[in-house]
């Protein structure tokens, strides 16, 4: 078999022009979705799908403590009990995600639910039940899972020698904020408090699980993660083994919530414990673990805020200041001022920093600075959709944090469509002036905002494989939290190479097969694979080309490519099969090779190479509620999302992805929260009764219109934007609309009854 | 006894316990065999010989997991399961959860373990045409019941039921955790309520969380499905 191995020098700023219509993207029936049938015959692997019935199974012993020094293991008991075939303790399991030894044996935890120590056994009740055999000895320390209380002078560290447990830093300081903030017309100023509060939790139903393998001197990990590439290169590390020899596969990851990323335990735990018991071997974190312990489901940030306009809406200065365990706020990405000063303080507490999730810090910025913005637009007599349309960012911005273009800007443009949608002009009044004819208030509000998503990993690897049949197979090393990315890349090199969608196939989440994937988090993934699939398939087609090109006695400028055949452009009865133009000397019938191609991640179109390649996603949100001022409750009446995404590449799978993280809002606003015990700093509510995620039976499905906004501005291959992170941020407009209801502000996330109540003055 | 359910349980069960949802309590009002030694160490062994066994008709051959531990007595015997129409006939510890042995006995894997404390819904089956959380079902209570996986709704690509079809159509899943118990209680919704309300497709998926979350097109697929779309 003769192999065609091309590797074209990138030309990063050389324009595209991307075909319009397209023939492949944005025309793909599920039936030809490779993820989506794979889900629904159950072919899609989970980690611990793997091996059944020749694996063992992890008990965890955890730290039921915010802050502890470990000062002693013993496992004499439990490596004595039925069933067990290995125990190992954190001083075996070289995790980032372990206590890490400080002197000696000791080791200091840092959270509730770090691992101490692991039994493999031959079965979860027996692993189980020797896991709580194994004593551990700790000092328990003072310990703080409050950011407030962590700010505060004398308060506990969270890690012991590090105080404070603050740091504050100036992001960005344009223009001339004081002077333009005084000859502001009006100003509201919530500096010298702690403003809107965002805290919010999430609980995911898919566990962390990881199940590991020996083949000899090489690691087989399974397990669920965005950086699979990472993975690899901090156990070989970890381990002394050669990234080579370490094969980690991530199919089946969860959808990419919770811990989704490179220093979970769970992976290093079934490692370790699989080399010592010399079987493989399933580590399943429980429940309690899994909401607790390295699972980064919690997060908090605060803002204050002070906000001067002119009296047309036109901003004069904003001066912020942000406080949280996460977080960033970009404030710059949204609200257009030349005049603009941020400082964050990152702050560490006794809780694991929050990890993968949807815009994870675009919900903390959105939701710290849109009530601001709301309450402005009364104070001006504006209606708010109309101030912020007045001081909504335009593409001929920049970024002021960077000094980079914008770029792909379609704030006005949502917003006017989530307007039109929701028939905002018609519902909006004064706040507290409509009651409905059973008493309950009536508001609507509205939000806006940006998620940045895009790569800022290094390098990425794409290979594009045509075989001598026709048929194509794409190979990229990254996760596979769901289909996004798998079915856009199999979209993506179907439109470029001009064949049909049938006949191509993709690997991902694999890496002894796949080049460097970088991360998927942030929704990167086709923003940052993509172009890397489109390149490596160009270069297929080059040679398919060149090949068809000489059986059709012609230029390969005279040529097109479309339905698995290379046709003249000005007669397409004259045409070679893709699979007739493969062999390398290309005889009708009798091809005899397959064409590779490589392609590497590169930055945005027409950005300067080397610069981090973020581009944005704007999203505008209306929601009108009904509040029940006697119960609190508070009912959806209609709900409206717009999202800009680019181009769809695959409708279904964008439609679903808004409307998941529409749905993830209403558990921001009406359900979860995290609980700890102000006592010992452990998770009260670890479970899914006590925490529970958003059902069918919460859902208002009924009455949610949720659009995409397909903007032509070409940011990136074929002007896909992705999506995935930006629909669940908006969810300021219900506290928006229960402003309009009542005239009140609850400035916390969650809007409980008790709490509505409270704000009602009712309580 | 009582030390060797102590043992079984975990720390977080513990917990639980002291709130009044103990599994021992659980194990007890569900009728368990597990009196007097029987729970003791003698019973701890009884899968971990490698038994292989076989049976006639619809045919399916399993193999007990390789392992050994020092107890040797044999307690529940040869049970004999009915899963998606085939007979599986095994050993299995009376502590086995119903989850497990499909699973990690049967290779039945389409089926997941969330929670496994009977919250999430995404390790939902049909027993007897009723959805059930199999991490609640004890394996031994589920003997000589039909026991229905979501494998039995998609085989294969060329046999996909009507519910995997419109699941797989409408885009009703995005990582496709959550999707096998979210068909199995849509089949038993459809069964007796051939077609259901959105309220009744709702009320009847409640029990099933997604983070997700792919909730909206489940329950417009359901109402699709009971209307013919």
């Amino acid at each position: 078999m003769v192999q065609t191995f091309i590797n074209v020098t990138q030309t990063y700023n050389k324009p595209e022009t991307f075909t319009d219509p397209t023939t492949v993207i944005g025309k793909i029936p599920n039936q030809l979705d490779h993820f989506a049938n794979r889900v629904i015959t159950g072919d899609w692997d989970f980690p611990g799908d793997i091996l059944p019935g020749e694996k063992l199974f992890t008990g965890i012993k955890f730290c039921p403590y915010a802050h502890a020094n470990i000062k002693a293991v013993d496992t004499s008991v439990a490596e004595k009990m039925p069933g067990v075939k290995a125990v190992v303790t954190y001083m075996e399991i070289p995790s980032p995600a372990m206590p890490q030894p400080t002197t000696g044996t000791t080791a200091e935890i840092t959270y509730e639910g770090m691992c101490v120590a692991a039994v493999a056994a031959t079965d979860p009740w027996l692993a189980h039940a020797a896991a709580n055999a194994i004593k551990v000895t700790y000092d328990v320390l003072s310990f703080v899972v409050d950011m407030d209380l962590a700010m505060k002078d004398g308060a506990p560290a969270a890690v012991t020698g590090t105080t404070p447990n603050y740091r504050t830093t100036t992001a960005i300081n344009k223009g001339d904020v004081d002077t333009n903030m005084k000859n502001a017309d009006v100003v509201i100023d919530n500096s010298a408090y702690s403003g809107w509060a965002s805290f919010y939790s999430h609980n995911t139903p898919e566990p962390r699980e990881a199940t590991a393998k020996w083949v000899g001197d090489e690691l087989w990990v399974w397990s669920g993660s965005q950086q699979i590439t990472g993975h690899i290169t901090n156990i070989a590390a970890a381990l002394k083994m050669d990234e080579s020899k370490v094969h980690f596969i991530s199919h089946g990851c969860g959808g990419g919530y919770g811990d989704r990323k490179p220093n979970g335990e769970e992976a290093w735990i079934a490692a370790t414990l699989a080399k010592k018991a010399g079987m493989p071997v399933n580590t399943m974190c429980s429940r309690h673990v899994n909401a607790t312990g390295g699972a980064t489901h919690q997060s908090q940030q605060k803002a204050a805020i002070k906000l001067g306009c002119k009296k047309d809406g036109t901003i004069s200065a904003i001066d912020a200041q942000w406080y949280g365990t996460t977080g960033t706020i970009h404030l710059q990405l949204t609200y257009a001022t030349d005049n603009i000063r941020v400082t964050g303080t990152p702050i560490t507490t006794n809780v694991p920093r929050t990890g993968p999730f949807r815009s994870v810090n675009g919900m903390h910025s959105c939701f710290c600075s849109d009530q601001v913005f709301d309450q402005m637009a009364y104070q001006l007599g504006m209606d708010p959709v109309d101030f912020r349309m007045k001081i909504a960012v335009t593409p001929d911005r920049v970024d002021q944090a960077t000094n980079n273009p914008l770029g792909s800007v379609a704030l006005k443009e949502v917003l006017q469509k989530c307007s039109d949608t929701f028939g905002w002009k018609t519902k909006f009044h004064a706040p507290g002036a409509k009651t409905l004819a059973d008493g309950r208030l009536h508001g609507v509000g509205s939000c806006y905002t940006v998620s940045e998503k895009g790569s800022s990993s290094p390098g990425r690897t794409i290979i594009v494989r045509m075989a001598q049949d026709g048929s194509v197979h794409i190979n990229c090393g990254i996760g596979a939290a769901s289909s996004g990315t798998h079915t856009a890349l199999a979209v993506v090199v179907a439109e470029a190479l001009g064949t049909t969608m049938d006949r191509t196939n993709v690997t991902v989440g694999e890496t002894l097969l796949a080049g460097y994937g970088g991360s998927q988090a942030g929704s990167q993934g086709t923003m940052s694979n993509a172009y890397g699939a489109f390149d490596a398939a160009k270069q297929v087609l080059g040679v398919l080309m060149t090949n068809a090109a000489k059986t059709l006695k012609t230029t390969t400028d005279l040529l097109t490519s479309s339905g698995g055949k290379i046709f003249l452009t000005s007669d397409p009865t004259k045409f070679v099969l893709h699979k007739d133009a493969v062999g390398s000397n290309c005889i009708i019938g009798k091809g005899d090779g397959t064409v590779l191609g490589a392609g590497f991640k590169r930055p945005v179109l027409n950005w300067p190479v080397g610069q981090t390649n973020t581009v944005r996603t704007y999203v505008a949100e209306m929601v009108e509620i009904a509040v029940d001022k006697e119960t609190g409750q508070i009912e959806v009446l209609s709900w409206c999302m717009v999202n800009d995404l680019g181009k769809v590449f695959f409708p279904k799978g964008a439609q679903a992805q808004l409307n998941g993280g529409m749905c993830m809002q209403y558990g921001f606003v009406f359900g979860w929260e995290q609980l700890f015990d102000p006592t010992t700093g452990a998770t009260l509510n670890g479970d899914f009764l006590n925490q529970k995620n958003p059902t069918s039976a919460d859902l208002p499905i009924e009455v949610m219109t949720i659009l995409p906004y397909e903007s032509n501005n070409a940011a990136s291959v074929y002007g896909g934007l992705g999506c995935g992170e930006p629909p669940d941020i908006c969810y300021a407009a219900f506290h928006n609309a229960f402003y309009n209801a009542t005239g009140k502000r609850i400035a916390n996330t969650l809007m409980y009854p008790a709490r509505v109540l409270t704000a009602l003055g009712v309580i | 006894m009582e030390e060797v359910i102590n043992q079984i349980m975990s720390e977080e069960e513990k917990e639980v316990q002291q709130k009044g949802l103990s599994r021992r309590e659980f194990l007890k009002d569900a009728g368990l065999v597990v009196g007097g030694a029987a729970v003791g160490s003698t019973l701890l062994a009884s899968a971990c010989k490698g038994t292989t066994t076989t049976v006639a008709g619809p045919t399916v051959t399993t193999t007990l997991p390789p392992v050994t531990t020092t107890v040797t007595k044999t307690v529940d015997p040869r049970s004999v399961f009915n899963v998606n129409g085939k007979e599986y006939k095994m050993d299995v510890q009376p502590y086995w959860s119903l989850n497990f042995v499909l699973r990690e006995q049967m290779g039945l894997t389409f089926t997941k373990v969330g929670c496994d404390r009977g919250e999430c819904g995404h390790c939902t089956v049909l027993i007897d045409g009723a959805p059930m959380y199999s991490c609640m079902v004890l394996a031994g209570d589920a003997t000589g019941k039909k026991i229905e996986t979501a494998e039995s709704l998609s085989p294969d690509l060329m046999n996909l039921s009507t519910i995997a079809k419109a699941f797989r159509d409408n885009e009703a899943f995005q990582c496709g955790w959550c999707t096998a118990g979210f068909m199995m209680a849509a089949k038993a919704l459809l069964a007796a309520t051939p077609k259901p309300t959105i309220q009744q497709v709702k009320e009847a998926l409640a029990g099933h969380l997604c983070v997700c979350t792919a909730i909206k097109e489940v329950c417009e697929t359901v109402v699709k499905i009971g209307a013919g779309g």
